[in-house]
């Protein structure tokens, strides 16, 4: 599947429309997408057909993924091939499933790879064929949201797959975001820059978008995005071979932008709009000199908003980060976790756990665990709820919320840590020391679980339309609304 | 507006509101149907058609509630009470808050009749049967048939001063009801007046009427204020009272049903069980009320309010009523001109959000701390507060969700507080905490650091951040037109010029 | 040439004195239609008065935020694209 094909399957869902008025790729078309995203149940996936300058040339895709906050997964679920009507666990299992059986990619020859229709060399490189958006009006420059950034590390071999934001600087120059915690920066600083060499790299819009679930899932060091994108997909990605660079890329990507990050360049990147809901500041970053770009005709390009609610980036991190950690606390044996999701009102942060509660310093090591989690870079607080708080249907945020007000007596249940955790330049909370220095965010825990050593009657449960009604009565009542 | 039946005329035409003509059980099926149009934000409901009861005997509900802020519907959840007042349902927060502010600040004293539509049939002594209306049961495990959206009137031992206040009853038979006193509440005080006195409470429980007096029987006044006042300037127009049968009360001329009667000072009754807030509260003995009389319209219906489900009339009207009560107080009597005061449905009543613009130097903490020093005065409901900007929306939950949790240090913004009453509302009360009688508290200042500059504050980057308003409003007038589905929302408080 | 173009404050900061002195300067601006960085050799100032032929120079804070306007004639558009002017 590429976004071409997946486009055809939103249509026929009646879940795309086609726009061919005319709208500027500067702020214009994406503040329609901005506009969609807040529209509860309205995330209409879009495509711009007619963006201004760029007619028959290339086309902007929004909305994507967005999905509503009561199912954040619809879409990402149609992406695995599920029915659009999935159900959270349905996705989050059938993902893990996946996830167990990664499928080594295959190479493809150049004359099958649709990617290398149009080919631009050297001093025809322009980056400007394409209409990346100005997706903020403060925004530093035009970006590159959704897209998949390939370097190798020389050393082993590993092939790091990864989502960062990309800055279009000139015609063959980028600059992104690239911080040294992630793995594919970290592949930059330690093995290419700290060696004074350039690094080869690619970087690709469009292929199959399950891609984003691979680059964006936390993968020990090591691990190949590109066996569980295949994974997912149940069958091998096909790669083929960059024009430029010894490294492969989606045979059926959009676009692909290959060239060297050089050591020891910066420019200026930034402001930009993020994830966070603010505005994340200037601040020099390596430098991308593009030596060649290859694309299909008519890419398709799509894009997400950082910091709109609720965003394609949001459905992203919110449909895989969970179901992530989910499997890394079984695997760290912590059996008695039910579900993990993310407070839809959020991005990367207010994570909520169900757990059960078997001993007495369960919870706390649970949080010690949690705490010293990357994912809690992103994000500042998270929650614990009972194991039989629901979470994994659509009211999940709401029972989290009625858990915070009515489950949390704030001086014995909300914990908070020093200020000594790393956080990324992103946090909004972060003065100027603590953005030089990285350090001096801290984390905090809504603990709304029953305490372990509560007695049976100390124990109130909350109840649900189910507890009140007989479930004859509540039939009926089903049906006879449905009539009025 | 008049009575219930204009305010329902009205909730009809706006499409608020749909007649169910299939006959209905009062036991349990009208509230489940109830209970299945909250959850679908679906319409207010009257059920034309009671099995068991005579023709013209109706039960609504659905009257007072509202969807909820956390997912953008097509109404908002103080939209209903506009429509009873005459507002436009559309009308923002801050602004809703600021017509009540502006109503109850010009009371109209009521004006006594002679007649009215409450005394068409009168029922007294041995004829008046509890069993002939028909109250609802709403719940499976019950305690038995309940009154819920009604208004007792009750006066002071020693003074004139009259409440209006909600109370619900459970019907223990033909003659007698059992009744909870929220312990807040003026009634309660009064109620152990009498008490004390071995005197019985006359009462009169006025069912419908104008819907300003649904509103004021759910408003915490002041001791001593006129809730007759308050219900006339909330309408606009003097609320006719009428002399009650067998007491000397006075009742609204245009209720639907009026119970009268007497409180025992010394029988009680097992009430319950109910799932007041949303979990089961066991029976527990309350105040035997002994009815006198029941009068009521030739037709009369009965609203009612399904508790136990979210978001129900009654938790709804508590939410805007003593929110505005805490807006109101915040205003008059600490001159702390706050722009709004939420108190979610979400959060169970245990959050209150005030929006303001911080107007100088440990303003959040004097304006939070006020708030939880207040928290006895309204049932103990809330122990968490919230101070957002004024460049926050009150049409989305998810702004105030997104300040407390993104973009707040949790070691500069969180300020616990140690011992807070025990609410009627919380899960979190352990037997201990019980027996000492107090949990803790909290309030969270999501603002920006005061010694940050302009420069280092980042905009938010949403709708109303990150697009110029006149391409966002360009982009809302085209929207449905390029075919997207949905209604475009703008957050008009959250524009930064750019 | 574009019309207008946008500049970074901390840019500016760091050729104030030669600003100040009426000099010749080398400086990343951002083209204001295109977003495209490019480095130019050309003279600043606050007005267009003394600077025939001046476009609007739009300065902007680090968040992006507007921080007033300062026009600039462009006397040469350099090839490559300097990162040491723009570095910080």
């Amino acid at each position: 599947m590429d976004y071409r094909d997946y486009a055809e399957l939103l249509r026929k869902e009646g879940m795309l429309i086609e726009i061919n008025e005319e709208v500027s790729w500067n702020l214009e078309a994406i503040c329609y997408t901005a506009m969609n995203y807040r529209v509860e149940n309205g995330q209409t996936a879009h495509i711009f057909n007619n963006v201004k300058g760029y007619k028959g040339k290339a086309r902007l895709f929004g909305s994507f993924v967005a999905s509503p906050k009561k199912a954040p997964h619809q879409k990402s679920a149609m992406i695995f091939g599920l029915p659009k009507d999935a159900t959270w666990p349905t996705f989050r299992d059938e993902f893990l499933r996946r996830f167990d059986h990664p499928l080594k990619p295959i190479v493809v020859e150049a004359g099958d790879a649709v990617c290398k229709q149009h080919v631009m060399m050297g001093k025809d490189v322009n980056l400007f064929a394409f209409p990346w958006p100005m997706i903020h009006q403060s925004d530093g420059g035009r970006y590159g949201t959704i897209q998949t950034h390939i370097i190798e590390d020389p050393d082993t071999g590993w092939v790091n797959w990864g989502n960062y934001r990309m800055m279009i600087v000139s015609k063959n120059r980028m600059t992104g975001l690239v911080v040294g915690v992630q793995h594919g920066p970290s592949i930059f600083y330690q093995k290419y820059e700290a060696r004074n060499i350039p690094a080869p790299f690619c970087y690709v819009v469009g292929g199959d978008p399950i891609i984003n679930f691979a680059a964006g899932t936390n993968l020990p060091a090591g691990a190949a995005e590109a066996d569980y994108a295949g994974g997912f997909r149940q069958e091998p990605m096909k790669l083929v071979r960059a024009e430029t660079q010894k490294l492969y890329v989606p045979a059926d990507a959009e676009i692909v932008i290959e060239g060297v990050m050089m050591p020891y360049e910066r420019l200026d990147e930034g402001p930009q709009g993020e994830y966070t809901g603010f505005v994340h500041g200037r601040a020099p970053m390596p430098v991308y000199h593009v030596h060649c770009i290859t694309y299909r005709d008519n890419p398709l390009i799509p894009y997400s908003i950082g910091g709109a609610t609720f965003s394609d980036e949001q459905a992203i991190s919110q449909s895989l980060t969970p179901v992530e950690i989910y499997r890394q606390l079984h695997v760290a044996g912590f059996k008695a976790v039910k579900d993990v999701r993310f407070l839809p009102d959020l991005l990367w942060d207010g994570m909520v756990i169900a757990t059960d509660n078997p001993y007495p310093s369960y919870i706390q090591e649970l949080r010690a665990w949690m705490e010293c989690h990357k994912v809690g870079l992103w994000g500042t607080q998270f929650m614990f709820v009972d194991g039989d708080v629901d979470i994994s249907g659509p009211d999940f945020a709401s029972n989290v919320y009625q858990e915070m007000g009515t489950k949390a007596d704030p001086k014995r249940d909300l914990f908070r840590s020093d200020n000594d955790h790393l956080c990324t330049p992103l946090n909004p909370t972060m003065d100027e020391k603590g953005k030089k220095t990285g350090v001096g965010a801290a984390r905090l825990l809504w603990d709304c679980t029953t305490p372990y050593e509560w007695t049976k009657e100390e124990i109130v449960k909350p109840v649900k339309a189910a507890d009140l009604f007989p479930s004859k009565v509540l039939d009926k009542a089903k049906s006879v609304y449905k009539g009025l | 507006m008049r009575n219930l039946r204009v305010y329902m005329k009205a909730l009809e035409e706006s499409g608020h509101l749909k007649a169910v003509k299939g006959e209905t059980d009062s036991n349990l099926e009208a509230a489940a149907l109830t209970a299945q149009s909250y959850q679908e934000v679906g319409p207010a409901l009257h059920f034309q058609n009671v099995k068991g009861y005579p023709k013209g005997f109706t039960l609504a509900s659905g009257l007072f509630t509202g969807p909820g802020n956390l997912f953008l519907e097509k109404f908002k959840y103080w939209s209903r009470v506009c429509i009873a007042m005459g507002l436009d349902p559309m009308v923002t927060y801050d602004k809703f808050q600021g017509f009540l502010l502006e109503r109850i600040s010009h009371p109209i004293y009521p004006v006594q009749l002679n007649t009215g539509p409450a005394k068409q049939v009168i029922h007294k002594g041995a004829d008046a049967d509890l069993n002939a209306l028909p109250f609802p049961r709403l719940h499976e495990k019950d305690g038995g048939r309940y009154g819920t959206l009604q208004t007792m009137i009750a006066q002071d031992l020693d003074s004139d001063w009259v409440v209006w206040e909600n109370v619900r009853t459970m019907v223990l038979d033909k003659n007698r009801l059992v009744g909870h006193f929220p312990s807040h509440t003026h009634i309660a005080e009064i109620f152990a007046k009498y008490k004390a006195a071995k005197k019985p409470m006359p009462f009169c429980l006025s069912i419908g009427g104008p819907p300003m007096v649904t509103l004021t029987s759910f408003l915490p006044l002041g001791k001593g204020v006129s809730p007759a006042g308050v219900a006339g300037g909330l309408t606009l127009d003097p609320i006719e009272l009428i002399k009650a049968e067998t007491n000397s009360l006075f009742i609204p001329t245009e209720a639907e049903v009026v119970i009268e009667g007497e409180v025992s000072p010394k029988d009680t009754a097992p009430e319950g069980p109910y799932p007041e807030f949303w979990f089961y509260r066991e029976a527990q003995p309350a105040p035997v009320f002994h009815v006198k009389a029941i009068t009521h319209r030739k037709d009369p219906i009965i609203p009612f309010s399904v508790d136990g489900v979210k978001p129900s009339d009654t938790h709804n009207l508590m939410s805007l009523m003593i929110s505005f009560e805490l807006y109101n107080r915040l205003i008059n009597v600490r001159n702390f001109p706050v722009k709004w005061v939420q108190m979610p449905l979400e959060f169970n009543l245990n959050f209150v959000i005030i929006c303001s613009k911080p107007y100088f130097p440990g303003y959040v903490a004097w304006s939070s701390k006020y708030v939880l020093s207040q928290a006895r005065h309204f049932g103990a409901l809330y122990n968490k507060v919230v101070f957002v900007d004024d460049k926050t929306t009150s049409l989305h939950l998810e702004e105030p969700i997104l300040f407390m949790i993104q973009r707040t240090h949790p070691n500069r913004g969180y300020h616990f507080w140690d011992q807070m009453p025990i609410g009627p509302n919380i899960r979190f009360a352990s037997a201990e905490q019980k027996k000492k009688g107090y949990v803790s508290g909290l309030y969270i200042d999501t603002t920006w650091p005061m010694d940050w500059t302009p420069d280092d504050i980042p905009r938010r980057c949403n709708l109303e951040g990150a697009y110029p308003e006149e391409m966002v409003r360009k982009v809302a007038a085209n929207y449905k037109k390029f075919g997207f589905k949905g209604t475009p929302v703008i957050f008009e408080e959250e524009f930064v010029p750019f | 040439m574009a019309e207008a173009y946008q500049i970074f404050e901390a840019w500016v900061k760091k050729v104030k004195n030669q600003i100040d002195k009426g000099e010749e300067v080398t400086v990343t601006v951002i083209d204001a239609d295109t977003f495209e960085k490019i480095t130019v050799r050309g003279k600043i100032g606050e007005s267009k008065e003394n600077l025939p032929g001046a476009i609007p120079l739009k300065v902007i804070s680090d968040l992006g935020e507007k921080r007033g306007n300062m026009f600039i004639k462009v006397i040469e558009e350099m090839d490559e694209l300097s990162s040491k002017a723009a570095e910080t």
